[in-house]
């Protein structure tokens, strides 16, 4: 995860923060920290449960004219992915699509940002952030560096 | 004798055909469709295929064997201009009222231009998207 921390700019609000406890603390901040943070994971698991897990289990909804269905590999490297960015606390995709060649790509709004998490048929990930829809951040992470 | 192609004015309209299942467009998630919706496939050799609205309508473009059910993107020939995308006509045989963007190619797709204009198709440039259908 700690290539993906460098390398993905959420800003703090979208990560869902670490409640902490102790004497003095606001407990309805706490509490909403901690509603917070279950949601975001609820949501990820929703993901990984009604679209990574369903598609392998059956492979043939995701086969469309033109495009190239993910294969097994991918959709558990995507799912591996799915379930470390839910355990490390980030906000959930708007949704999650096969790209079309073969790979399986997380999709999230932030504002004026738009992100997109491609796990590519190679195995490669690609990150991508736009502003205003102008591309302001690319990176390409090694097979292996997640997952 | 070839009949002549007619040119694509600004005020007309355009329809690009998007899968309901896989969900590059939902509702009652968000607005927008998936910018995937918009990416050149492997036979978009010379530009991204749309259909021109006067030739073909919504129904039948979303119409299909298999029956899948699919969105249809509405989009208008100006605000594609206004963006700096082309949109020129290239009649099929079958598909007369087929057309292209020239600047997004099955080729070019992944570069960082051709993200940016898929996601403006998908974010900007949708007049309304109808379905599913059927």
């Amino acid at each position: 995860m700690t290539l993906l921390n460098s390398h993905m700019t959420m800003s703090e609000e979208v990560r869902a923060p670490t409640p902490t406890g102790g004497v003095g603390n606001d407990e309805p901040s706490n509490a909403s920290l901690m509603s917070e943070c279950e949601e975001h994971r609820d949501a990820w698991q929703q993901i990984i449960d009604r679209y990574l897990v369903e598609w392998g289990r059956n492979p043939n909804q995701l086969e469309e004219e033109g495009l190239i269905t993910p294969s097994p590999r991918i959709l558990r490297l995507a799912a591996t992915i799915a379930m470390q960015l839910r355990d490390g606390g980030y906000a959930a995709p708007l949704r999650v699509v096969p790209d079309g060649e073969g790979g399986i790509a997380f999709e999230r709004r932030a504002g004026a940002a738009f992100e997109s998490l491609v796990v590519q048929a190679d195995g490669v990930t690609q990150f991508d952030k736009f502003v205003d829809c102008r591309l302001v951040m690319s990176v390409r992470l090694p097979q292996g560096a997640l997952g | 004798m070839a009949e002549a192609i007619q040119p694509i004015a600004d005020d007309e309209l355009l329809l690009r055909r998007i899968p309901a299942n896989p969900e590059y467009f939902n509702p009652d998630v968000d607005p927008h469709p998936s910018p995937f919706a918009f990416r050149p496939r492997a036979d978009d050799n010379t530009g991204l295929s749309l259909v021109r609205m006067k030739f073909a309508s919504v129904r039948e473009v979303a119409a299909n064997p298999r029956g899948k059910h699919y969105y249809v993107a509405v989009l208008r020939a100006a605000d594609l201009r206004d963006h700096g995308l082309s949109v020129v006509p290239r009649p099929l045989p079958d598909n007369p009222g087929h057309s292209e963007i020239p600047e997004l190619t099955y080729a070019n797709r992944s570069t960082s231009e051709a993200k940016e204009m898929q996601l403006l198709l998908a974010e900007r440039l949708c007049v309304r998207i109808e379905g599913p259908f059927p």
